[in-house]
Protein backbone atom coordinates (compact mmCIF):
# COMPACT_ATOMS: atom_id res chain seq x y z
CA UNK A 1 0.00 0.00 0.00
CA UNK A 2 1.64 3.41 -0.99
CA UNK A 3 1.98 5.87 2.02
CA UNK A 4 0.09 9.07 1.57
CA UNK A 5 0.93 12.14 2.83
CA UNK A 6 -1.04 14.22 5.55
CA UNK A 7 -2.56 16.51 3.01
CA UNK A 8 -2.73 13.91 0.33
CA UNK A 9 -5.30 11.71 2.46
CA UNK A 10 -7.84 14.75 2.69
CA UNK A 11 -7.70 15.98 -0.24
CA UNK A 12 -10.86 16.41 -1.89
CA UNK A 13 -10.86 16.85 -6.43
CA UNK A 14 -12.87 19.69 -7.11
CA UNK A 15 -13.54 18.15 -10.58
CA UNK A 16 -14.15 14.28 -9.98
CA UNK A 17 -15.94 14.80 -6.97
CA UNK A 18 -17.51 18.06 -6.33
CA UNK A 19 -18.59 19.07 -9.95
CA UNK A 20 -19.05 16.04 -10.70
CA UNK A 21 -19.87 12.90 -8.33
CA UNK A 22 -23.79 12.23 -7.80
CA UNK A 23 -23.16 11.88 -4.18
CA UNK A 24 -22.20 15.90 -3.55
CA UNK A 25 -25.38 16.60 -5.26
CA UNK A 26 -27.25 14.63 -2.49
CA UNK A 27 -25.69 15.31 0.66
CA UNK A 28 -22.93 18.02 1.57
CA UNK A 29 -19.38 17.29 3.56
CA UNK A 30 -21.44 18.35 6.87
CA UNK A 31 -24.28 15.80 6.36
CA UNK A 32 -22.15 13.17 6.21
CA UNK A 33 -19.22 13.82 8.12
CA UNK A 34 -20.43 16.09 10.60
CA UNK A 35 -18.34 18.97 11.90
CA UNK A 36 -19.60 22.91 11.66
CA UNK A 37 -19.74 25.19 8.81
CA UNK A 38 -20.42 28.46 10.34
CA UNK A 39 -16.84 29.11 10.95
CA UNK A 40 -13.25 29.27 9.57
CA UNK A 41 -11.21 27.94 12.26
CA UNK A 42 -9.60 24.79 11.42
CA UNK A 43 -10.16 23.16 15.16
CA UNK A 44 -13.56 24.25 15.70
CA UNK A 45 -14.89 23.71 12.04
CA UNK A 46 -13.77 19.76 12.68
CA UNK A 47 -15.26 19.75 16.17
CA UNK A 48 -17.67 16.21 15.79
CA UNK A 49 -16.01 15.30 12.60
CA UNK A 50 -16.50 11.68 11.88
CA UNK A 51 -13.99 10.60 9.46
CA UNK A 52 -15.61 7.21 8.26
CA UNK A 53 -19.17 8.09 8.29
CA UNK A 54 -20.24 4.20 6.91
CA UNK A 55 -18.53 2.80 9.85
CA UNK A 56 -21.92 1.52 12.00
CA UNK A 57 -24.81 0.00 11.18
CA UNK A 58 -27.14 3.05 11.67
CA UNK A 59 -24.52 5.35 9.52
CA UNK A 60 -24.71 3.17 6.89
CA UNK A 61 -28.71 2.18 6.97
CA UNK A 62 -29.23 5.78 7.04
CA UNK A 63 -25.91 7.61 4.66
CA UNK A 64 -26.18 4.88 1.84
CA UNK A 65 -29.27 2.86 2.78
CA UNK A 66 -31.52 5.86 1.13
CA UNK A 67 -30.27 4.59 -2.38
CA UNK A 68 -28.79 1.45 -1.99
CA UNK A 69 -30.77 -0.40 -0.04
CA UNK A 70 -30.73 -3.72 -1.06
CA UNK A 71 -27.11 -3.57 -0.94
CA UNK A 72 -26.83 -2.07 2.12
CA UNK A 73 -29.12 -4.84 3.70
CA UNK A 74 -26.81 -7.78 2.61
CA UNK A 75 -23.58 -5.84 3.45
CA UNK A 76 -24.49 -5.27 7.09
CA UNK A 77 -24.32 -8.85 8.21
CA UNK A 78 -21.52 -10.07 5.68
CA UNK A 79 -18.30 -11.42 6.64
CA UNK A 80 -16.67 -8.00 5.41
CA UNK A 81 -18.58 -6.00 7.30
CA UNK A 82 -18.62 -7.40 10.68
CA UNK A 83 -15.96 -9.93 10.82
CA UNK A 84 -18.54 -13.18 12.37
CA UNK A 85 -16.03 -15.49 10.69
CA UNK A 86 -14.14 -14.75 13.90
CA UNK A 87 -16.82 -15.66 15.78
CA UNK A 88 -17.50 -19.19 13.78
CA UNK A 89 -13.60 -20.25 13.76
CA UNK A 90 -12.52 -19.12 17.40
CA UNK A 91 -16.16 -19.53 18.77
CA UNK A 92 -16.05 -23.32 18.21
CA UNK A 93 -12.40 -23.49 20.17
CA UNK A 94 -14.17 -21.92 23.11
CA UNK A 95 -14.59 -24.19 25.95
CA UNK A 96 -18.50 -24.31 27.46
CA UNK A 97 -17.65 -21.60 30.55
CA UNK A 98 -18.95 -18.34 30.53
CA UNK A 99 -15.55 -16.95 31.92
CA UNK A 100 -14.04 -18.05 28.39
CA UNK A 101 -16.85 -16.53 26.00
CA UNK A 102 -16.22 -13.08 28.31
CA UNK A 103 -12.60 -12.93 27.60
CA UNK A 104 -12.69 -14.02 24.41
CA UNK A 105 -15.09 -10.92 23.65
CA UNK A 106 -12.55 -8.69 25.59
CA UNK A 107 -9.96 -9.91 23.19
CA UNK A 108 -12.26 -9.84 20.04
CA UNK A 109 -13.47 -6.53 20.90
CA UNK A 110 -9.31 -5.06 21.45
CA UNK A 111 -7.61 -7.14 18.98
CA UNK A 112 -9.98 -8.11 16.07
CA UNK A 113 -13.05 -5.61 15.92
CA UNK A 114 -11.09 -2.86 13.99
CA UNK A 115 -10.53 -5.33 11.09
CA UNK A 116 -13.90 -5.22 9.16
CA UNK A 117 -14.87 -3.13 5.88
CA UNK A 118 -17.46 -0.27 5.83
CA UNK A 119 -18.77 0.71 2.48
CA UNK A 120 -16.25 4.31 2.29
CA UNK A 121 -13.21 1.93 2.96
CA UNK A 122 -13.73 -0.01 -0.37
CA UNK A 123 -15.24 2.35 -2.21
CA UNK A 124 -14.16 6.02 -1.54
CA UNK A 125 -10.72 5.45 1.00
CA UNK A 126 -8.34 3.08 1.97
CA UNK A 127 -8.81 1.24 4.57
CA UNK A 128 -8.23 2.53 8.04
CA UNK A 129 -5.83 -0.32 9.49
CA UNK A 130 -3.37 0.72 6.64
CA UNK A 131 -3.76 4.43 7.86
CA UNK A 132 -6.63 5.48 5.36
CA UNK A 133 -6.63 8.22 2.93
CA UNK A 134 -8.88 9.21 -0.03
CA UNK A 135 -8.26 7.34 -2.90
CA UNK A 136 -9.44 9.46 -5.88
CA UNK A 137 -10.18 12.80 -4.03
CA UNK A 138 -13.40 11.37 -2.68
CA UNK A 139 -14.82 10.30 -6.30
CA UNK A 140 -17.24 7.50 -5.37
CA UNK A 141 -16.05 4.40 -7.61
CA UNK A 142 -17.79 0.95 -7.73
CA UNK A 143 -14.84 -0.84 -8.26
CA UNK A 144 -11.07 1.29 -6.64
CA UNK A 145 -7.74 -0.08 -7.56
CA UNK A 146 -7.38 -3.29 -5.59
CA UNK A 147 -3.67 -2.54 -4.48
CA UNK A 148 -5.98 0.61 -2.73
CA UNK A 149 -8.49 -1.56 -1.27
CA UNK A 150 -8.53 -5.11 -0.89
CA UNK A 151 -4.61 -5.69 -0.24
CA UNK A 152 -5.08 -3.32 2.96
CA UNK A 153 -6.28 -5.77 4.88
CA UNK A 154 -5.25 -8.90 2.73
CA UNK A 155 -1.64 -8.20 2.32
CA UNK A 156 0.68 -10.58 3.90
CA UNK A 157 -0.73 -13.71 2.14
CA UNK A 158 -3.26 -13.07 -0.15
CA UNK A 159 -1.33 -10.14 -2.18
CA UNK A 160 2.18 -11.59 -1.26
CA UNK A 161 1.18 -14.94 -3.38
CA UNK A 162 -0.30 -13.61 -5.99
CA UNK A 163 1.90 -10.86 -6.90
CA UNK A 164 5.18 -12.63 -6.59
CA UNK A 165 6.16 -11.26 -3.15
CA UNK A 166 7.97 -14.34 -1.72
CA UNK A 167 11.34 -14.29 -2.86
CA UNK A 168 11.91 -17.37 -4.99
CA UNK A 169 8.16 -18.26 -5.32
CA UNK A 170 6.47 -16.95 -8.65
CA UNK A 171 2.99 -15.00 -8.67
CA UNK A 172 -0.15 -16.39 -9.82
CA UNK A 173 -0.49 -17.10 -13.41
CA UNK A 174 -4.03 -14.80 -13.39
CA UNK A 175 -1.84 -11.98 -12.34
CA UNK A 176 0.94 -12.59 -14.86
CA UNK A 177 -0.40 -13.51 -18.08
CA UNK A 178 -3.51 -11.30 -17.62
CA UNK A 179 -3.10 -8.89 -15.15
CA UNK A 180 -6.88 -9.58 -13.20
CA UNK A 181 -7.76 -7.83 -10.16
CA UNK A 182 -9.08 -9.34 -7.52
CA UNK A 183 -13.11 -7.88 -8.63
CA UNK A 184 -12.09 -10.23 -12.17
CA UNK A 185 -13.17 -13.52 -10.09
CA UNK A 186 -14.73 -11.68 -6.91
CA UNK A 187 -17.79 -10.08 -7.78
CA UNK A 188 -19.73 -7.04 -6.16
CA UNK A 189 -22.07 -9.76 -4.82
CA UNK A 190 -20.04 -12.36 -3.12
CA UNK A 191 -17.97 -8.93 -1.66
CA UNK A 192 -20.79 -7.79 -0.60
CA UNK A 193 -22.36 -10.73 0.88
CA UNK A 194 -25.48 -10.82 -1.56
CA UNK A 195 -24.87 -14.27 -2.69
CA UNK A 196 -28.46 -15.33 -1.13
CA UNK A 197 -31.36 -16.44 -3.26
CA UNK A 198 -32.29 -13.27 -5.73
CA UNK A 199 -28.94 -11.44 -4.30
CA UNK A 200 -30.56 -12.00 -0.72
CA UNK A 201 -28.21 -11.32 2.25
CA UNK A 202 -25.83 -15.10 2.09
CA UNK A 203 -25.69 -16.50 5.77
CA UNK A 204 -22.22 -17.29 5.32
CA UNK A 205 -20.67 -18.25 8.73
CA UNK A 206 -16.88 -18.37 7.93
CA UNK A 207 -15.62 -17.48 4.80
CA UNK A 208 -15.44 -20.94 3.35
CA UNK A 209 -19.01 -21.76 4.09
CA UNK A 210 -21.15 -23.35 1.07
CA UNK A 211 -19.92 -23.73 -2.35
CA UNK A 212 -16.69 -22.22 -3.25
CA UNK A 213 -17.41 -18.30 -4.93
CA UNK A 214 -15.72 -18.37 -6.89
CA UNK A 215 -15.25 -22.02 -8.19
CA UNK A 216 -12.24 -22.43 -10.65
CA UNK A 217 -14.70 -24.78 -13.20
CA UNK A 218 -17.03 -21.34 -13.90
CA UNK A 219 -14.15 -20.30 -15.85
CA UNK A 220 -12.47 -23.40 -16.70
CA UNK A 221 -15.43 -25.54 -17.20
CA UNK A 222 -13.36 -28.16 -19.51
CA UNK A 223 -11.20 -29.33 -16.82
CA UNK A 224 -13.83 -30.66 -15.05
CA UNK A 225 -13.31 -34.74 -15.19
CA UNK A 226 -14.34 -36.25 -18.56
CA UNK A 227 -15.31 -32.58 -20.03
CA UNK A 228 -11.61 -32.06 -21.80
CA UNK A 229 -8.76 -33.64 -22.82
CA UNK A 230 -6.15 -33.08 -19.86
CA UNK A 231 -5.40 -36.97 -18.94
CA UNK A 232 -4.49 -35.89 -15.76
CA UNK A 233 -8.19 -33.77 -15.14
CA UNK A 234 -9.82 -37.30 -16.08
CA UNK A 235 -8.16 -39.29 -13.98
CA UNK A 236 -8.40 -37.47 -11.02
CA UNK A 237 -11.71 -36.04 -11.01
CA UNK A 238 -12.83 -34.98 -8.26
CA UNK A 239 -10.69 -36.10 -5.57
CA UNK A 240 -8.34 -33.28 -5.61
CA UNK A 241 -9.35 -30.29 -5.57
CA UNK A 242 -7.43 -27.99 -8.26
CA UNK A 243 -5.15 -26.24 -5.95
CA UNK A 244 -3.45 -29.15 -5.16
CA UNK A 245 -1.61 -29.61 -8.33
CA UNK A 246 -1.89 -26.23 -9.73
CA UNK A 247 -0.79 -24.26 -6.13
CA UNK A 248 2.86 -24.01 -4.92
CA UNK A 249 4.32 -22.53 -1.27
CA UNK A 250 2.15 -20.60 0.58
CA UNK A 251 2.77 -18.70 3.96
CA UNK A 252 1.57 -20.33 6.92
CA UNK A 253 1.64 -18.31 10.60
CA UNK A 254 2.80 -20.04 14.23
CA UNK A 255 1.22 -18.55 17.15
CA UNK A 256 -0.40 -15.36 17.57
CA UNK A 257 -0.57 -14.29 20.94
CA UNK A 258 -2.49 -10.71 21.61
CA UNK A 259 -2.02 -8.66 24.86
CA UNK A 260 -2.17 -4.97 25.84
CA UNK A 261 0.39 -3.09 28.00
CA UNK A 262 0.17 -1.18 30.65
CA UNK A 263 -0.70 2.20 28.63
CA UNK A 264 -3.79 -0.14 27.49
CA UNK A 265 -2.44 -0.33 23.68
CA UNK A 266 -3.09 -3.58 22.07
CA UNK A 267 -0.63 -5.64 20.27
CA UNK A 268 0.01 -8.78 18.92
CA UNK A 269 3.37 -10.83 18.70
CA UNK A 270 3.87 -13.75 16.22
CA UNK A 271 6.30 -15.68 14.95
CA UNK A 272 8.18 -15.31 11.56
CA UNK A 273 6.24 -16.60 8.51
CA UNK A 274 6.74 -20.23 7.01
CA UNK A 275 6.56 -21.27 3.51
CA UNK A 276 5.70 -24.27 2.87
CA UNK A 277 3.62 -26.51 0.80
CA UNK A 278 1.19 -29.40 2.55
CA UNK A 279 -1.07 -31.29 1.11
CA UNK A 280 -4.06 -33.22 3.30
CA UNK A 281 -7.22 -34.86 3.55
CA UNK A 282 -10.26 -31.82 3.18
CA UNK A 283 -11.74 -30.50 6.76
CA UNK A 284 -14.46 -29.10 4.71
CA UNK A 285 -15.69 -32.07 3.19
CA UNK A 286 -19.27 -31.66 1.29
CA UNK A 287 -21.40 -31.75 -1.86
CA UNK A 288 -20.19 -28.64 -2.96
CA UNK A 289 -16.63 -29.20 -1.80
CA UNK A 290 -16.09 -32.86 -2.76
CA UNK A 291 -12.69 -33.34 -3.08
CA UNK A 292 -10.41 -35.41 -0.83
CA UNK A 293 -7.20 -33.74 -1.07
CA UNK A 294 -7.01 -30.35 -0.57
CA UNK A 295 -4.05 -27.96 0.19
CA UNK A 296 -3.94 -27.05 3.85
CA UNK A 297 -2.25 -23.81 5.42
CA UNK A 298 -1.46 -23.37 9.39
CA UNK A 299 -3.13 -20.63 11.31
CA UNK A 300 -1.89 -18.82 13.70
CA UNK A 301 -3.46 -20.38 16.14
CA UNK A 302 -2.19 -22.22 19.67
CA UNK A 303 -3.99 -22.84 23.22
CA UNK A 304 -2.33 -19.82 24.87
CA UNK A 305 -3.27 -17.32 21.93
CA UNK A 306 -5.10 -15.66 24.70
CA UNK A 307 -3.49 -16.42 27.85
CA UNK A 308 -3.25 -12.50 28.59
CA UNK A 309 -7.58 -12.47 29.33
CA UNK A 310 -7.77 -15.71 31.28
CA UNK A 311 -6.74 -19.00 31.66
CA UNK A 312 -7.98 -22.21 29.62
CA UNK A 313 -10.37 -20.20 27.41
CA UNK A 314 -9.45 -22.33 23.92
CA UNK A 315 -10.69 -25.54 26.39
CA UNK A 316 -12.39 -27.26 22.92
CA UNK A 317 -8.78 -26.40 21.08
CA UNK A 318 -8.85 -29.50 19.01
CA UNK A 319 -12.54 -28.84 17.62
CA UNK A 320 -11.23 -27.65 14.56
CA UNK A 321 -7.84 -28.40 12.84
CA UNK A 322 -4.83 -25.98 12.86
CA UNK A 323 -3.77 -26.91 9.21
CA UNK A 324 -7.17 -25.37 7.74
CA UNK A 325 -8.55 -25.70 4.58
CA UNK A 326 -7.01 -23.28 1.82
CA UNK A 327 -6.82 -22.06 -1.34
CA UNK A 328 -3.51 -20.41 -1.64
CA UNK A 329 -3.49 -17.67 -4.57
CA UNK A 330 -0.52 -18.73 -6.80
CA UNK A 331 -1.57 -20.63 -9.28
CA UNK A 332 0.30 -22.08 -11.72
CA UNK A 333 -0.32 -24.35 -14.47
CA UNK A 334 2.60 -26.75 -14.05
CA UNK A 335 4.18 -27.13 -10.34
CA UNK A 336 6.88 -28.98 -8.59
CA UNK A 337 4.25 -31.41 -7.75
CA UNK A 338 2.63 -32.09 -11.11
CA UNK A 339 5.71 -32.33 -13.55
CA UNK A 340 5.48 -35.75 -12.95
CA UNK A 341 2.91 -38.76 -11.31
CA UNK A 342 5.62 -39.18 -8.25
CA UNK A 343 6.43 -35.92 -8.02
CA UNK A 344 3.20 -36.30 -5.75
CA UNK A 345 2.37 -39.89 -5.48
CA UNK A 346 4.57 -41.13 -2.53
CA UNK A 347 5.99 -38.22 -2.02
CA UNK A 348 6.18 -37.73 1.61
CA UNK A 349 7.40 -34.30 1.77
CA UNK A 350 4.30 -32.55 0.49
CA UNK A 351 1.45 -34.46 2.88
CA UNK A 352 0.72 -33.20 6.02
CA UNK A 353 2.00 -35.65 8.82
CA UNK A 354 2.49 -35.70 12.40
CA UNK A 355 6.32 -35.08 12.07
CA UNK A 356 5.07 -31.62 10.95
CA UNK A 357 3.20 -30.80 14.32
CA UNK A 358 3.52 -29.61 17.37
CA UNK A 359 2.81 -31.46 20.35
CA UNK A 360 -0.24 -29.50 21.36
CA UNK A 361 -1.98 -29.65 18.00
CA UNK A 362 -1.60 -33.72 17.21
CA UNK A 363 -5.24 -34.42 18.27
CA UNK A 364 -6.68 -31.34 16.25
CA UNK A 365 -5.03 -32.67 12.90
CA UNK A 366 -5.77 -35.95 13.15
CA UNK A 367 -8.82 -35.93 10.66
CA UNK A 368 -6.65 -33.95 7.94
CA UNK A 369 -3.35 -36.41 7.85
CA UNK A 370 -3.62 -39.03 5.46
CA UNK A 371 -3.22 -42.29 6.37
CA UNK A 372 -1.21 -43.35 3.89
CA UNK A 373 0.23 -41.73 0.74
CA UNK A 374 -0.76 -41.96 -2.46
CA UNK A 375 0.96 -45.20 -3.98
CA UNK A 376 4.00 -44.58 -6.74
CA UNK A 377 3.10 -45.11 -9.96
CA UNK A 378 6.60 -45.77 -11.41
CA UNK A 379 6.43 -42.73 -13.67
CA UNK B 1 -125.54 26.99 -27.69
CA UNK B 2 -125.25 23.54 -28.42
CA UNK B 3 -123.43 21.83 -25.57
CA UNK B 4 -120.12 21.11 -27.83
CA UNK B 5 -119.62 24.96 -28.38
CA UNK B 6 -120.19 25.35 -24.57
CA UNK B 7 -117.09 23.16 -23.58
CA UNK B 8 -115.10 24.88 -26.15
CA UNK B 9 -115.50 28.13 -24.43
CA UNK B 10 -114.93 26.62 -20.77
CA UNK B 11 -111.40 25.36 -22.35
CA UNK B 12 -110.40 28.45 -23.64
CA UNK B 13 -111.21 30.29 -20.58
CA UNK B 14 -109.10 27.92 -18.51
CA UNK B 15 -106.06 28.21 -20.73
CA UNK B 16 -106.60 32.37 -20.78
CA UNK B 17 -106.28 31.69 -17.20
CA UNK B 18 -103.15 30.08 -16.84
CA UNK B 19 -101.36 32.12 -19.05
CA UNK B 20 -102.45 34.95 -17.37
CA UNK B 21 -101.22 33.64 -14.08
CA UNK B 22 -97.45 32.52 -16.02
CA UNK B 23 -97.11 36.17 -17.14
CA UNK B 24 -97.63 37.40 -13.49
CA UNK B 25 -94.85 35.32 -12.29
CA UNK B 26 -92.58 36.53 -15.29
CA UNK B 27 -93.21 40.29 -14.63
CA UNK B 28 -91.96 39.90 -10.65
CA UNK B 29 -88.80 38.02 -11.71
CA UNK B 30 -89.59 34.92 -9.74
CA UNK B 31 -88.21 31.37 -10.95
CA UNK B 32 -89.07 27.98 -9.20
CA UNK B 33 -85.51 26.76 -10.17
CA UNK B 34 -83.21 29.80 -8.11
CA UNK B 35 -84.72 29.64 -5.35
CA UNK B 36 -83.17 26.14 -4.50
CA UNK B 37 -79.49 27.27 -5.29
CA UNK B 38 -79.16 29.95 -2.69
CA UNK B 39 -80.43 27.51 0.18
CA UNK B 40 -77.85 24.84 -1.06
CA UNK B 41 -75.40 27.48 -0.68
CA UNK B 42 -75.92 28.67 2.57
CA UNK B 43 -74.86 25.54 4.20
CA UNK B 44 -72.06 24.60 1.84
CA UNK B 45 -70.31 27.96 3.36
CA UNK B 46 -70.93 27.00 6.90
CA UNK B 47 -69.41 24.00 6.43
CA UNK B 48 -66.03 25.12 4.82
CA UNK B 49 -65.98 27.98 7.70
CA UNK B 50 -66.26 25.88 10.34
CA UNK B 51 -62.67 24.06 10.14
CA UNK B 52 -60.89 27.12 10.40
CA UNK B 53 -63.13 28.28 13.16
CA UNK B 54 -60.81 25.96 15.68
CA UNK B 55 -62.39 27.63 18.63
CA UNK B 56 -65.85 26.62 17.73
CA UNK B 57 -66.86 23.52 20.53
CA UNK B 58 -68.05 20.26 19.02
CA UNK B 59 -71.12 20.44 20.74
CA UNK B 60 -72.18 23.25 19.42
CA UNK B 61 -72.53 21.17 15.95
CA UNK B 62 -75.78 18.91 16.68
CA UNK B 63 -77.55 22.37 17.27
CA UNK B 64 -76.70 24.11 14.11
CA UNK B 65 -78.80 21.83 11.77
CA UNK B 66 -76.89 23.37 9.15
CA UNK B 67 -73.69 21.95 9.32
CA UNK B 68 -73.24 18.59 8.50
CA UNK B 69 -72.38 16.27 11.31
CA UNK B 70 -68.66 14.88 9.50
CA UNK B 71 -67.75 19.26 10.10
CA UNK B 72 -66.88 18.09 13.61
CA UNK B 73 -64.33 16.04 12.48
CA UNK B 74 -62.61 18.84 10.78
CA UNK B 75 -60.87 20.80 13.41
CA UNK B 76 -58.58 17.49 14.51
CA UNK B 77 -57.79 16.79 10.85
CA UNK B 78 -56.70 20.69 10.73
CA UNK B 79 -54.48 20.07 13.62
CA UNK B 80 -51.87 17.62 11.92
CA UNK B 81 -51.24 18.90 8.94
CA UNK B 82 -50.25 22.01 11.09
CA UNK B 83 -47.95 20.41 13.21
CA UNK B 84 -46.55 18.73 10.08
CA UNK B 85 -45.58 21.76 8.67
CA UNK B 86 -44.10 23.29 11.67
CA UNK B 87 -41.99 20.65 11.37
CA UNK B 88 -40.79 20.38 8.11
CA UNK B 89 -38.25 23.56 8.29
CA UNK B 90 -36.63 22.40 11.02
CA UNK B 91 -35.36 18.91 9.02
CA UNK B 92 -34.58 20.44 5.94
CA UNK B 93 -32.01 22.99 7.28
CA UNK B 94 -28.71 21.97 5.86
CA UNK B 95 -25.48 23.55 7.23
CA UNK B 96 -23.54 25.43 4.73
CA UNK B 97 -20.32 23.23 3.67
CA UNK B 98 -18.08 25.96 1.41
CA UNK B 99 -15.58 26.38 4.43
CA UNK B 100 -14.87 22.61 3.78
CA UNK B 101 -14.92 22.24 -0.03
CA UNK B 102 -12.78 25.84 0.07
CA UNK B 103 -10.25 24.27 2.27
CA UNK B 104 -9.95 20.63 1.08
CA UNK B 105 -10.26 21.04 -2.53
CA UNK B 106 -6.55 23.16 -1.90
CA UNK B 107 -3.59 21.85 -2.29
CA UNK B 108 -1.72 24.31 -1.22
CA UNK B 109 -3.91 25.11 1.78
CA UNK B 110 -3.86 21.20 2.75
CA UNK B 111 0.21 20.86 2.58
CA UNK B 112 0.30 23.87 5.32
CA UNK B 113 -2.59 22.64 7.53
CA UNK B 114 -2.38 18.81 7.73
CA UNK B 115 -0.32 17.43 10.18
CA UNK B 116 -0.17 13.72 10.49
CA UNK B 117 -1.02 12.51 13.82
CA UNK B 118 1.93 11.13 15.07
CA UNK B 119 2.38 7.15 14.68
CA UNK B 120 1.47 5.23 18.24
CA UNK B 121 5.46 2.98 18.05
CA UNK B 122 3.92 -0.53 17.58
CA UNK B 123 4.19 -2.62 19.70
CA UNK B 124 3.36 -6.03 17.19
CA UNK B 125 5.81 -8.46 16.24
CA UNK B 126 5.41 -10.20 13.27
CA UNK B 127 2.95 -10.32 10.10
CA UNK B 128 -0.62 -9.20 10.54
Amino acid sequence: MPPLEAWQKVLVDATKYVESDPHAKVANCIQCHGGQGDTEDMAEAHDGVITDPTSTQEQVEKICGTCHAEVVKAQLTSLHFDSHGYETIIGARLGDSPESHAAWEEARVNHCSSCHTTCGQCHVSQPTSVGGGLISGHQFKSVQAFTRTCTGCHGSRINAEYTGQNEGFPADVHWTKAGMACFKCHTGDALHGMTGEDGAASEKTERYDGAPMPACLDCHPDSAAGKGEIAQHNVHGEKLACQVCHSVDNKNCYSCHVQKNDEGEAFYKIEPSVMDFKIGLNPKKSDERPWNYVVLRHAPIDPENFAFYGEDILTNFDALPTWKYATPHNIQRVTPQNETCDSCHGNADIFLSEADLRPYEVEANKDVIPAQLPPKMGQ
Amino acid sequence: MSPTSRSWVRAVAVLGVMLSGLLILAACGGGAAPAPTAVAQAPATEAAAAPTNTSAPPTTAPTDTAVPPTATLAPTETAEPTATATEAPTAVVIADATNCVTCHTSEETLQQLAKEEAPAESLSEGEG
